[in-house]
């Protein structure tokens, strides 16, 4: 998602990621991120939190009009108030993916 | 509470299955666009990376590599009209309440509300799964959808991966 994000901004149009992974997001560097420490499937909040939602997602738009420098974080003071899993940690998750069988390439 | 160490799980996971280390993108710059008018000018889109399609179409698959199918998403959907099929993620709620992952009632009362000028003509899921191709990510898929943004005129799109 980076890359496209990194791709459509050059494009000349502004771009800003909601990032729940916040490692890989450092990483791979899109123009402008809000970071918020919830769960991946749960950037917005939980299920009927509307005021959360409408929050976070206003948030992720002034960065587009405030932002200054390029690959910037800003890390929203969000908690979701207990531990956050990962596929890693659910037993009906799928395994994570392994190599391209035909190029040996990794995911990304 | 700390952030979860995604990059350090999977290069564990990777090694633990035996396979060599993970190439993570890494950039040490990134592109900047100022938008170009005030945020409550702004014609504004997003997309999703969940595997989000409506209930009534083709699901996505759910452990996909190098699927580069790109759903339209009408900003006029109602918000009961999605499935999700992602393995890599936990979507239960966003099958409760999409707008935990794709806030797009949200963002039609953002513009309702004047914070922003209008939502997108489009909006969009795809990128999902494990794409290996990264190449064709930066020099066909992204550029192609870039063109899609530029028809529709969009000034700034919210990105949310997953």
């Amino acid at each position: 998602m980076s890359l496209v994000s990194r791709v459509v901004e050059g494009r000349g149009i502004a771009t800003v990621n909601v990032s729940t992974g916040r490692d890989i997001t450092a990483l791979a560097m899109p123009p402008r991120t809000v970071f918020v420490n919830h769960p991946m499937g749960n950037p917005f909040g939980r299920p009927q939190e509307q005021a959360l939602q409408k929050e976070i997602l206003i948030h992720a738009l002034e960065l587009l009009e405030s932002c200054e420098t390029p690959g910037e974080m800003v890390d929203l003071p969000y908690d979701w108030g207990e531990p956050v899993k990962t596929i890693y940690d659910l037993e009906f998750a799928f395994k994570p993916s392994a190599p391209d069988p035909v190029t040996g390439k990794q995911p990304t | 509470m700390k952030p979860v160490d995604y990059v350090d799980r999977i290069n564990a996971s990777y090694q633990s299955m035996g396979y060599p280390p993970y190439q993570w993108s890494e950039n040490q710059e990134a592109p900047l666009t100022r938008l170009k008018k005030p945020l409550s000018e702004c014609t504004v889109s997003m997309l999703t990376s969940g595997g989000i399609s409506y209930a009534n179409a083709e699901p996505f698959e759910p452990a996909a590599k190098n699927n580069f199918r790109l759903d339209e998403i009408d900003p006029q959907s109602g918000g009961d009209s999605f499935q999700i099929n992602d393995a890599y993620y936990d979507y239960r709620d966003g099958e409760k309440d999409i707008n935990v992952i794709f806030p797009i009632e949200r963002l039609r009362e953002l513009a309702g509300d004047g914070v922003i000028g209008a939502v997108a003509r489009r909006l969009w899921s795809g990128f999902m799964g494990r794409t290996y191709k990264r190449r064709q990510v930066i020099e066909v898929e992204a550029p192609r959808f870039a063109d899609a943004l530029q028809q529709d005129g969009v000034d700034a799109i919210v990105m949310v991966p997953a």
